[in-house]
């Protein structure tokens, strides 16, 4: 019999999932997953329209949940008001970090582009470090305290189910909001500006398009998205200089299962990836949840690298099947 | 090529030069501690936070006239990871001439940092880090001021099945237990511990989950506990996510008798984010109230001096039990080590520091000081350093456990 | 033409000469060193500049850019240390049999992720490199976990441990040696034309008959191999490994830095920048890191940043640009 430390649980007895657990465990993700989805949109949108892979993404995140964070101390705002009232701020810190970093970059090679992006997050880790120090912050929201309850369903054996009322707001936030961004990119002008960018850049300057000022309010858009996640979340867990990173991994993974460039398959794939963390950590464990969805991501990565949804044709990728 | 490397190497001769000098205070005739903590990366909070005791430490000794009229001056290192520890404490022993260190707040700096001192015969105290592995090489010049993973981890499965399982009216062989912990050293010492003292003595370990610190969402580990029906959860993890655990555990309405410890749920921020909320919740670990009758005068003044200093440069927070741990490292040191040695030899500090013994409740806290010689299996481990079980009572952190210095009583809480 | 031709052998033949002058002045220095803190600066510079030597024989001659491999660095390290403490087998061959196991675990990445381009290359790895360090840490069992393991500090040749730097100094400096003359080697031979071919225009290559994906395999492979061996090395050195000194993925990103700001694809370019970045670190740490914490990280950032907008190629390369000489070698 082989023993697998990483597989095998490590309880007394597998108890059987009944309908109620996995309910329970099934809308846990789904919250989870929300915002995974509102965080992944706009480094999915930076992608498809800049092919820049932003990996200091998961930075912005953070550094809009410590302006939340002070809008909350010193201005006395509801947190949800807060996160609002960091956007314009962190529009602007978009826009600064697009000409300051990514412009320069746009023509150079893949190489440059990676590790500029990694050498900005180290500068946003360690400036946040530096001025704001080491410590976990947190904030608490007075109304939202009791869990809301569902059920129990005596007809179809389904006992309680609890809903974790921050996380079931940040949750409805987040969806409302990355549909709110879709349809704007669906249907307003600016938006099919944006889409035709990014379906062909020889194209759309032909048509007169300034691709400059598009690829600046793209990038500042898509921090703008991963900027509200975090405003939204700050109430559920703390911040700290180093959880951009933490969280850039797990965008990473929902943007590849998406399709890099698809908005539908961000929002659609995040909340997959949420059920599937959750899952996977009652089923194997906490601890070993994050070598699923690595695992899931490199298995995409090779077997599907457009993703669920991929828009981009496979000039990414090769299409030697053999090693040669 | 020849100006281009020539100027190259001489830039860079340069700049290590005067990385290297200049760094000798013009104080000869004041104490020259070295500290090694991590001030930055991941580990960073509570590097710091351990800082600020042995800083406070060193303020109120030089305050009291120093040590034998010579005042202490720290000669400060910053360990963001092990290499780096080890590369910081041989420059301090190398370039700063420094005989003695205090530190390292993570064991897993400490196993780095230690290897230097020993092999340069430095005299090493550890003040926070609590990893078996530290005092277990057999190492000459390491000593450890607190109480190691073991003993609290012992500590906390005895108070559960002595104390608390007959209060609910279970006995050892129906008691059932979980235990939680966080993938990292501290989580990773303190597990084994639990584990294998509830195997000794053969209690029901239902489940034994381990995450991630970092995680976001404890959900899926919180169900799986609820399955399992434990009676008491042990905890071993850090003050933040020890919040999400508890604050994700009422929302899924999972409730259960907790033992965590003082890094985790004896952390002040623990009541901040929960109020009411925290009571009846229990922390091993380093014992909260230093105010007990056992101390001497002398101790409650400088006990409660310690949390003056705090309170007025941290905004009036009451000091974090890793800040007292810093502390205590620091005060043994100067308080009994160095007088004794009366130099910084590193030889008379061992020798010193292995004469020591001072009982229970007169040393640091409720501590007292003997360090295991070195031929015992944990040479170096202040074996009077005890840890305590601490309660969250009316929103205050009350010492309920070993009897003798306890504050308060247990209390069940539903 | 011929006057040139002829200064440029003579002038070559000078290169040559100072060179290897130099070599020997470097070798005999740390004999006369008696700082342990310069010791160990020099250790350390040997140690990471091979490490980022083996990353660019990956990524800067074969152009697949790894963010992974802290992996097979801490295979390396792992692997050693476990048949020590487990069998008493010597580092020595420990170091050897982490190498293998990593070239193996590296063929397999390869075969498997080499068709990804770019973007998708670098995602890829960067999740196996997280799978290292996860796995490190939850094979308690096994590795430690977080706890680490601490390696025996009696001193014994035959088990790669000494008391004193100065063996440790010239270990390093072999490894250093042996992974400049590799890249070397690489660069001057057919392999390393191959790997230009398919960097600079890969179905031009193809066209040609350049095996692609075996040349990258073998750069792989070695690139591995020589990472796990520096494992070894830090193992051996520091006598305490745990998932956050040999698993990070951090790690990759800072041997990543120093090839690329010393020179991607270059012979010399990643030893150069660890020989820049090495003092620095040691230098901002001990000046500043109490102080004012995360600024040398900070500084790297940015420096890293300016040299990859303005100088993309690297040091070693403007060096290239300014004296010809060194074209030739």
């Amino acid at each position: 019999m082989i023993s697998c430390p990483l597989l095998s649980r490590n309880s007394e007895s597998a108890t059987p999932m009944d309908l109620t657990l996995f309910i329970q465990l099934l809308i846990s993700g789904i919250l989870l997953g929300g915002v995974y989805a509102l965080a992944s949109i706009g480094l999915t949108l930076i992608f498809g329209v800049m092919k820049v892979v932003n990996f200091a993404h998961g930075e912005f995140f953070m550094v809009a949940m410590y302006l939340a964070y002070w809008a909350v101390q010193y201005l006395h705002l509801d947190p949800y008001l807060a996160t609002l009232v960091a956007v314009p701020v962190v529009f602007l810190i978009g826009i600064v970090t697009y000409y300051l970093f990514i412009r320069p970059t746009l023509s150079s090679s893949v190489l440059a582009q990676i590790f500029i992006t990694v050498g900005l997050s180290t500068i946003i880790q360690n400036m946040v470090l530096l001025f704001w120090s080491a410590d976990f912050r947190s904030i608490s929201v007075s109304y939202a305290t009791e869990s809301l309850v569902l059920g129990p369903f005596a007809a179809l054996r389904v006992e309680e189910i609890m809903i974790s009322p921050i996380r079931l707001i940040a949750f409805a936030l987040a969806i409302l909001l990355s549909v709110a961004f879709y349809l704007f990119l669906k249907f307003s002008y600016t938006g099919k500006i944006i889409r035709a960018t990014a379906q062909d850049r020889s194209a759309a300057l032909l048509m007169g398009i300034n691709t400059d000022k598009i690829y600046r309010l793209t990038f500042a858009i898509g921090i703008v998205l991963v900027g509200l996640a975090g405003g939204l979340v700050l109430p559920v867990y703390s911040v700290q200089p180093f959880v951009g990173f933490d969280f850039v991994l797990i965008m990473f993974v929902v943007v590849v299962l998406g399709g890099m460039g698809s908005v539908v398959g961000a929002m659609i794939s995040g909340l997959i990836i949420g059920v599937v963390e959750v899952f996977s950590s009652y089923w194997i464990g906490q601890e070993n949840k994050q070598i699923i969805y690595f695992l899931v991501f490199i298995a995409i990565l090779v077997v599907r690298p457009s993703g669920l949804f991929g828009l981009r044709e496979e000039e990414e990728l090769e299409h030697i099947e053999t090693i040669d | 090529m020849k100006k281009g490397l020539v100027l190259t190497s001489v830039v860079l001769f340069l700049v290590v030069l005067y990385g290297t000098c200049g760094l000798v205070y013009g104080q000869e005739n004041a104490w020259r501690i070295g500290t090694i903590l991590p001030l930055t990366g991941p580990l960073a909070k509570n590097g710091i936070k351990n800082f600020d005791g042995v800083k406070i430490a060193t303020d109120m000794i030089n305050d009291q006239g120093g040590v034998l009229g010579k005042k202490v001056v720290l000669v400060s290192a910053d360990a963001p990871d092990p290499q780096a520890a080890a590369s910081e404490a041989n420059r301090l022993i190398t370039n700063e001439k420094i005989t003695a260190i205090i530190g390292t707040q993570a064991s897993t700096l400490s196993m780095a940092a230690t290897v230097v001192a020993e092999k340069a015969k430095v005299f090493y105290l550890e003040n926070e880090g609590i990893s078996g592995g530290i005092t277990s090489r057999g190492f000459k010049y390491t000593f450890r001021s607190t109480f190691d993973s073991d003993m609290m981890a012992y500590q906390m499965i005895d108070f559960a099945a002595d104390v608390i399982a007959p209060a609910i009216k279970k006995t050892d062989k129906n008691l059932r237990l979980a235990i939680v912990q966080e993938d990292g050293g501290f989580g990773t010492s303190t597990g084994k511990g639990l584990t294998d003292r509830a195997k000794a003595r053969n209690l029901n370990v239902v489940t034994t989950e381990v995450y991630s610190a970092k995680s976001v969402d404890l959900s899926g580990m919180v169900m799986k506990l609820k399955q399992a029906k434990p009676d008491i959860v042990l905890a071993a993890q850090y003050i933040n996510d020890s919040i999400l655990f508890h604050r994700q555990a009422k929302e899924l309405k999972f409730n259960t008798i907790v033992i965590g410890t003082t890094a985790g749920q004896g952390n002040p921020d623990f009541v901040q984010a929960f109020g009411k909320g925290a009571d009846g919740v229990m922390a091993g670990g380093i014992p909260s109230e230093i105010s007990v009758q056992r101390l001497t005068a002398q101790q409650k003044k400088d006990a409660d001096e310690f949390v003056k200093r705090y309170k007025d440069s941290h905004n009036g927070e009451y000091p974090n039990p890793t800040s007292f741990v810093g502390f205590a490292g620091a005060w043994i040191l100067y308080k009994f080590i160095l007088p004794k040695a009366g130099s910084l030899d590193a030889d008379k500090l061992r020798e010193a520091a292995l004469s020591l013994d001072i009982p229970r409740g007169k040393g640091v806290l409720n501590w007292g000081v003997k360090f295991a010689k070195p031929e015992e299996k944990n040479a170096g481990q202040n074996l009077y350093a005890s840890a305590g079980l601490n309660q969250w009572q009316n929103g205050e952190l009350k010492l309920i456990y070993p009897k003798e210095i306890a504050s308060a009583d247990f209390k069940l809480v539903k | 033409m011929k006057p040139s031709i002829d200064r440029q052998q003579s002038s070559g033949k000078t290169l040559k000469a100072i060179l290897w002058i130099a070599l020997l002045l470097l070798a005999l220095l740390p004999l006369f060193i008696k700082n342990e803190f310069y010791l160990d600066a020099l250790i350390l510079i040997f140690l990471w500049g091979a490490f980022a030597g083996a990353w660019n024989i990956l990524a800067g001659y074969a152009g697949m850019m790894s963010l992974g491999h802290n992996a097979f660095f801490g295979i390396g390290a792992y692997t050693s240390t476990l048949l020590l403490l487990h069998f008493g087998l010597s580092p020595w061959i420990g170091m050897l049999i982490g190498g293998l196991f990593a070239s193996v675990i590296g063929l397999i990445l390869g075969l498997v992720c080499f068709r990804l381009r770019s973007h998708y290359f670098a995602l890829a790895t960067l999740a196996f490199g997280e799978v290292g360090y996860i796995v490190a840490v939850n094979l308690r069992s096994l590795t430690g976990g977080s706890e680490g393991l601490a390696l025996p500090i009696q001193p014994s040749p035959m088990l790669f441990s000494f008391a004193g730097k100065l063996p440790y100094v010239y270990i390093g400096l072999l490894f250093f040696l042996v992974v400049i003359g590799i890249s070397y080697a690489i660069e001057h031979s057919r392999l390393g034309y191959y790997l230009t071919a398919f960097r600079e225009n890969e179905n031009a290559a193809r066209a040609l008959g350049v095996r692609t994906g075996r040349v990258r395999l073998i750069a792989m492979v070695l690139s591995s191999f020589l990472s796990a061996i520096m494992g070894t090395f830090y193992a051996q050195y520091v006598v305490f490994i745990d998932p956050s000194s040999v698993m990070r993925i951090q790690i990759s990103v800072q041997v990543a830095l120093f090839a690329i700001i010393g020179g991607i694809g270059t012979t010399l370019g990643p030893a150069i920048g660890a020989m820049i970045f090495v003092p620095i670190t040691m230098l901002l740490r001990a000046k500043m890191g109490t102080s004012l914490p995360g600024l040398h990280m900070i500084i790297y950032g940015v420096i890293l940043v300016l040299v990859l907008i303005y100088m993309p190629q690297g040091i070693a390369s403007k060096l290239k640009e300014r004296i010809p000489l060194l074209k030739k070698s």
